[in-house]
């Protein structure tokens, strides 16, 4: 059995009388390790795909698995302790707390699990050594996201699902956040899931998964993820 | 464009319909606090206003020393701008009341103030029944008396000290309704000399019920329109007062000098019939004395030819009574003279009828002695011829012969005593006529003693006549002697007479001059509404909240200022993109500024409304229901002004639109480019704590987090500091004024007046029968009491703002102790010294006396005072006293101490006060008797109805506390709502969300309790000084408890507040706030 798999996954929105299929019947696994780019025109059920997979969000029907786990049945009360537990998020707007520097940010992650990272060390990884007390206002938009990054693997999440995580950055400044999936994910071995509608991205992946209405159109491996420095957009 | 405008607005409103509310509830709570205790003053003097022009309360009330009559009236009439003028009896009588059984209902008399019915001026609001249509009917107080009371009889007291029943024609009346009086609005009634001395209740019954020459005093009615208290009503009136007072004077003196001419007039004829009446007297004096002396002299004569003709009659008396003293002894000789010859004639008789005697027997001796010889002859023949021839004689013969011889002889003898006895008849013969010759004689001497005494017996009867004549004389004379003594003495009784009555005459006719040049001027008295304590009272106590009106609502203004300011700056925040759409579409700043100045405006508007009209009917209702123990007069009329309404409503827009304008300038100062950016977060920042290595390393990691975004977000801070501690001083003060109020009735009754009874006896019982019918009475009836004996009088003081009455009580009873609690904070004291009074401590707050200062009384009708030393003030807490020992009462009113009131305290629980004291009156003369529990039950009642202020306060904190926390808590989740999604994101359980949010809230909220507590100290203290009753002394504290439920209650309104916060923190989608910013 993959790591992730969504079996038929469907999520309907209904506002009034409209009826809104954002998800219909989103087929497709992910292997565990693997750094997994899902990429779709706006519309195509990005968002509505990491919510579910992000424990924010039941799917309508189908099932949605994590490591053997069913994830889409679970009460909310579980939903927590699965985002707690298991994913790491990185926004396409950091969400750092702002009243906390960036080392609290990280730290208050940490504190939320029984065997965190070292908080030091992942400052240190994420090369951030000498900003640890500032606070977000006082970093730039790759250092925020570099904190966000630190703050959503701090935890050990089994999953990093990253919603557009370079949008809100200059394309230098993405391209280095994006260099530290590959090595957290080369290098550390977590799996993580990049949600993005630059499809110029999905040449560092392992899969490249193509949503279009809703529905997965292709779920494909990559043979040879190129490294980012060498992707241009 | 219009119409999309406001559709903008609405939708803004529909979408933030919290925030809307937020900003509409804190208006109106604001200005229904501010409005309502602003209309509370006005509403109650509208109240007081439609009331006394409705039943047209006298603007003055005059009074004479002469009394006032119909012409006076007629005059007063005349004034301009009176509207009436009408004379009214008025007497304070002791009455009865007699129910439809005829059974004495209560036997002790009810002192009741008794007035005519006047029409135009204090017309009577009718409660139940109907108005008087028949001088024997009455209507009575309704505060004091229910409805059962129709149809019962009130009978006036006929023969008692007071003279109730005097100037009245009517003495029975039948109940027919219960009235209010413009008079009477509040609970006193006054006092008066009759009876013991506290009026129970007033009534009026028709003019025809009462028999006076005069009306005891004439009401003036205005109808003016001025306010009633305004200084234009005072300056009309005391301008008026004037020309009243002038006019009454005029009347008065005008009648005054009419009678002082009269009685002058009179007087001075007075002497006249004096003088004259003398002269007569005098005259008539003279006459009867010269009457008298002419008697006196004819008397004198009278007595001498009296005492003449006694004499001559008396000599002649003597000459006859000797007279016949001689006749008589004659008479007596010849008496003698005669007895002797009757009795010489009776010896003649005997002697005759002897010799007769002595012939008949010789006689017939010598005839029987012829016969015996004759017979012997014969026999000696016989004899003889029978002798035997032979004899010649035999011895028979011989016997016969003898015996004859002795026969002869006896013949012999006989004729012998025959011869003697001639003799003797021959010399009786001779002495017979001699005797005849005698009793001649003694017929002729009695012819002439006869003839003697006739001739005295017509003198005497001569003498007689003179004398029987005298007699006449004499008492003639006695008659005349008498006639003059009594006539003397009669003219020495009209001397003294005279001289008496002359004098008394003289006496009167001076005392009346005296008198009437001692009459002094008459007095008038014009006296205003400010001379009806009920009036003035409702001034001063009508204005307790208006002090309270100030504070309260800035408070409360200031909260809503920092609601409005908060909730549109979120707004605006809220709305950031929008505003720099708008404003690069071209809309210009003040266009977009409009929709939030409608917003807020809006709000506020509809807000103010709803606060105005709710607040000036709440707050003035609630009020007044307290208010009603003590002027229960009308219901409440609602009345607000205009500026009330008018500084509610700028200051709520204040606090809305102008906040909204400078909260959104501050937001436009942005170029529309940066608006279309979502705006930065406030910046994370150190706080001061963090440089305090020691506390901030020990610090848990989210307690640092609060503790930063608590500072972070100052006004917040602020808004929600001032809100909470706000409320908790509400709640504070409004548990504390039930403390301060709830045990004074306790301690006042149980502590300081220990007694169940207060009896006043009549002045007629000695100590020792009130002590006897006591011990009586608790002997038959097995009850344990405590009693003290004491002097109580009805004084008042005159302070500086009122006239207080205070109850004087005078007692060296050793037992006083046990009844009176005497205590100088919280301490025991000794009973006040001689030559020293303690007194009561409002008595003394009131007008700023202390120990040592000394204190006025005046008592008695004429106002009298009396000046004394004050020894201590002591805790009290329910009316005025004060106290002082039996030698300084008799020192200061210089008159004997002498007991007029038993206080009694009943310690067993066989029998309850009020029986105690029918019982005790049952066996003595009560005047009047008190209970304690039922001035306890009043007090009671009139404390549990500011429990209702209470109430009120605590809601109104509750309000508060949830505006304030709902719209923070509010703002709080929506401006962080990115940064609580972002938690839930990462992990975090509901209770860790909730508690990181609230976590602020709590501390928040234990900051305002620093704040809070001290404030609601001083804003109890506050609320207490405004509060203030004269009577009432309040025991300004809080307990301790009072904090605890204080702090709790606004603890559990946290709570709440935060339990619906909770909701809406789970509704928060992660994914759409996460999202992007729109």
């Amino acid at each position: 059995m993959p790591y992730i798999e969504f079996q038929k996954v469907s999520k309907r929105y209904i506002t009034g009388d409209v009826e809104l299929l954002a998800l219909d019947e989103a087929d497709f696994f992910i292997e565990k390790g693997e750094l997994a780019v899902i990429v779709g025109q706006s519309g195509a059920g990005k968002t509505t795909l990491l919510n579910i997979l992000g424990g924010m969000d039941r799917p309508t029907d189908g099932s949605v698995f994590l490591d053997g786990r069913d994830v889409s049945k679970l009460s909310n009360k579980e939903l927590a302790l699965y985002r707690r537990n298991e994913i790491g998020f990185v926004f396409q707007f950091y969400n750092l707390i702002p009243n906390l520097t960036a080392y609290e940010n990280v730290e208050m992650a940490a504190e939320l699990v029984r065997d965190p990272m070292d908080c030091d060390k992942l400052m240190a990884d994420v090369g951030l050594e000498g900003r640890k007390q500032n606070f977000p206002s006082q970093l730039s938009g790759g250092e925020q996201q570099r904190t966000a990054i630190a703050r959503a693997i701090a935890k050990r999440p089994k999953l990093l699902l990253c919603d557009e995580p370079t949008g809100a950055l200059d394309y230098q400044t993405g391209k280095s956040v994006l260099k530290l999936f590959q090595s957290l994910s080369v290098d550390k071995g977590i799996t993580v899931v990049i949600i993005t509608h630059n499809s110029a991205i999905t040449a560092m992946a392992d899969r490249v998964i193509t949503l279009k209405s809703g529905s997965v159109s292709s779920n494909i491996i990559n043979p040879n993820p190129v490294s980012v420095d060498l992707i241009e957009w | 464009m219009r119409s999309a405008f406001v559709k903008t607005v609405f939708r803004s409103i529909k979408n933030s319909f919290g925030r809307f509310i937020a900003i509409f509830a804190i208006i109106a709570l604001g200005v229904g606090f501010f409005a309502g205790l602003k209309a509370t003053r006005p509403s109650f003097l509208q109240t007081a206003q439609s009331f006394f022009e409705r039943y047209r309360l006298n603007d003055f009330r005059l009074l004479s020393t002469i009394g006032i009559d119909d012409e006076d009236i007629e005059y007063l009439s005349q004034i301009d701008g009176v509207s009436n003028v009408e004379g009214e009896y008025n007497k304070a009588v002791l009455v009865s009341r007699i129910d439809r059984a005829g059974e004495i209902e209560y036997e002790y008399p009810y002192v009741v103030d008794l007035h005519s019915l006047t029409s135009g001026v204090n017309e009577l609001s009718l409660v139940a029944g109907r108005l008087p249509s028949a001088p024997n009917e009455i209507v009575l107080d309704e505060y004091v008396c229910s409805s059962d009371w129709i149809g019962d009889t009130i009978e006036i007291s006929q023969d008692d000290e007071d003279d109730s029943s005097e100037g009245m024609a009517v003495t029975q009346f039948t109940v027919v309704g219960l009235v209010r009086s413009p008079e009477y609005i509040n609970f006193k009634r006054g006092t008066t000399d009759v009876g013991g001395g506290q009026i129970s209740f007033f009534a009026y019954v028709p003019r025809e019920a009462f028999d006076m020459d005069y009306y005891t005093q004439a009401l003036i009615y205005y109808g003016t329109n001025f306010e009633i208290y305004s200084e234009e009503y005072v300056d009309y009136m005391s301008s008026q007062q004037e020309i009243v007072e002038n006019r009454l004077e005029e009347a008065v003196n005008t009648r005054f000098n009419d009678f002082i001419l009269e009685s002058q007039e009179e007087i001075d004829d007075g002497w006249n019939e004096y003088n004259e009446s003398v002269q007569e007297a005098l005259d008539e004096l003279y006459d009867a004395r010269a009457t008298l002396d002419d008697s006196r002299l004819q008397l004198l004569d009278a007595q001498a030819q009296i005492d003449n003709a006694t004499q001559a009659l008396s000599e002649a008396d003597d000459h006859i009574a000797a007279a016949y003293e001689e006749v008589n002894s004659n008479f007596a000789l010849l008496e003698t003279q005669e007895q002797e010859l009757v009795e010489a004639g009776a010896q003649l008789s005997q002697a005759y009828v002897d010799i007769e005697t002595n012939r008949q027997e010789a006689t017939s001796n010598l005839d029987s002695l012829t016969q015996n010889a004759q017979d012997l002859n014969d026999q000696i023949e016989y004899l003889t011829s029978l002798l035997p021839e032979g004899q010649t004689t035999s011895v028979e013969i011989e016997t016969a012969n003898a015996q004859l011889v002795v026969v002869n002889d006896g013949i012999t003898q006989a004729n012998e005593a025959i011869s003697q006895i001639d003799a003797a008849q021959a010399a009786l013969d001779i002495q017979n006529a001699e005797y005849l010759e005698g009793l001649e004689e003694v017929r002729i001497a009695r012819v002439q003693l006869e003839e003697a005494r006739t001739q005295l017996d017509i003198n005497r009867t001569t003498w007689q006549n003179s004398m029987n004549e005298l007699q006449i004389s004499i008492n003639d004379y006695n008659e005349g002697y008498q006639e003059f003594v009594d006539g003397e003495q009669e003219y020495f009784d009209g001397v003294a007479e005279f001289g008496s009555s002359s004098a008394e005459a003289k006496r009167e006719l001076v005392n009346a001059q005296m008198e009437l040049d001692k009459v002094e001027e008459p007095s008038v008295f014009v006296l205003g509404r400010d001379m009806n304590q009920g009036y003035v009272s409702f001034e001063n106590d009508s204005s307790i909240v208006d002090g309270v009106a100030t504070v309260f609502p800035l408070f409360f203004f200031m909260i809503a200022a920092l609601v409005c300011s908060t909730t549109m700056q979120r707004m605006v925040s809220d709305e950031r993109t929008q505003i720099g759409i708008m404003r690069a579409l071209g809309y210009s700043e003040f266009a977009i500024i409009m929709k939030y100045v409608t917003y807020s405006g809006l709000a506020a508007i509809l807000g103010g409304t709803l606060g105005y009209l709710g607040g000036i009917r709440l707050f003035p209702y609630v009020i007044w229901e307290v208010y009603g123990m003590m002027y229960g007069f009308s219901g409440i009329v609602f009345q607000s002004d205009v500026w009330v309404l008018i500084v509610s409503m700028l200051v709520a827009l204040t606090c809305s639109v102008l906040v909204t304008i400078f909260t959104a300038k501050a937001e436009m100062a942005c170029t529309p480019a940066d608006l279309i950016r979502p705006k930065a977060p406030l910046p994370g920042k150190r706080i001061l704590l963090e440089r305090i290595a020691i506390i901030w390393r020990k610090m848990k990691f989210f307690q640092k987090v609060s503790a930063r975004n608590i500072f972070r977000f100052k006004k917040r801070m602020f808004m929600m500091i001032v809100g909470i501690a706000g409320c908790t001083s509400l709640v504070i003060t409004g548990f504390g004024i039930s403390d301060s109020i709830k045990n004074i009735v306790d301690t006042q009754y149980d502590r300081v007046l220990k007694y169940d009874l207060t009896i006043t006896f009549e002045d007629s019982i000695s100590k020792s029968g009130v002590i006897k019918s006591i011990t009586d009475l608790d002997e038959e009836y097995n009850v344990e009491e405590n009693h003290v004996l004491a002097r109580r009088e009805d004084v008042t003081h005159t302070g500086n703002d009122l006239i207080r009455d205070v109850e004087l009580i005078a007692s060296s009873d050793p037992n006083v102790s046990s009844i009176f609690g005497l205590m100088v904070d919280g301490n025991s004291v000794e009973w006040p010294s001689f030559g020293t009074v303690a007194i009561s401590s409002k008595l003394a707050d009131k007008n700023n006396i202390k120990a040592g200062d000394s204190i006025v009384f005046s008592y008695g009708d004429n106002g009298q005072t009396v000046e004394v030393q004050v020894a201590y003030v002591f805790d009290n807490y329910i009316f005025h006293y004060a106290i002082m020992s039996e030698e300084t009462y008799a020192d200061l009113f210089d008159e004997e101490y002498k007991p007029n009131t038993a206080l009694i305290s009943i310690e067993s629980d066989n029998i309850i006060d009020t029986e105690y004291a029918k019982l005790l009156s049952d066996i003595t003369d009560v005047k009047s008797w008190s209970a304690t529990s039922s001035m306890r039950d009043t007090f009671q009642a009139t404390m549990n109805q500011l429990n209702l202020v209470v109430i009120l306060i605590i809601g109104c904190a509750a309000a508060l506390a949830f505006i304030v926390l709902f719209n923070l808590d509010n703002i709080n989740i929506s401006e962080r709502i990115r940064e609580i999604a972002t938690l839930k994101v990462l992990g975090f359980s509901r209770n860790e969300t909730n508690s990181y949010v609230f976590r602020e809230n709590s501390i928040l909220v234990l900051l305002s309790f620093v704040v809070g507590i001290p404030l609601g100290i001083a804003l109890h203290a506050f609320v207490m000084a405004q509060i203030d009753m004269d009577t009432v002394s309040f025991v300004v504290q809080i307990l301790p408890i009072s904090y605890v439920y204080s702090l709790v209650t606004v603890i559990v309104f946290t709570i709440i507040v935060e339990l619906i916060m909770h909701r809406k923190i789970d509704k928060i989608d992660m994914a759409e706030s996460l999202k992007s910013i729109e």
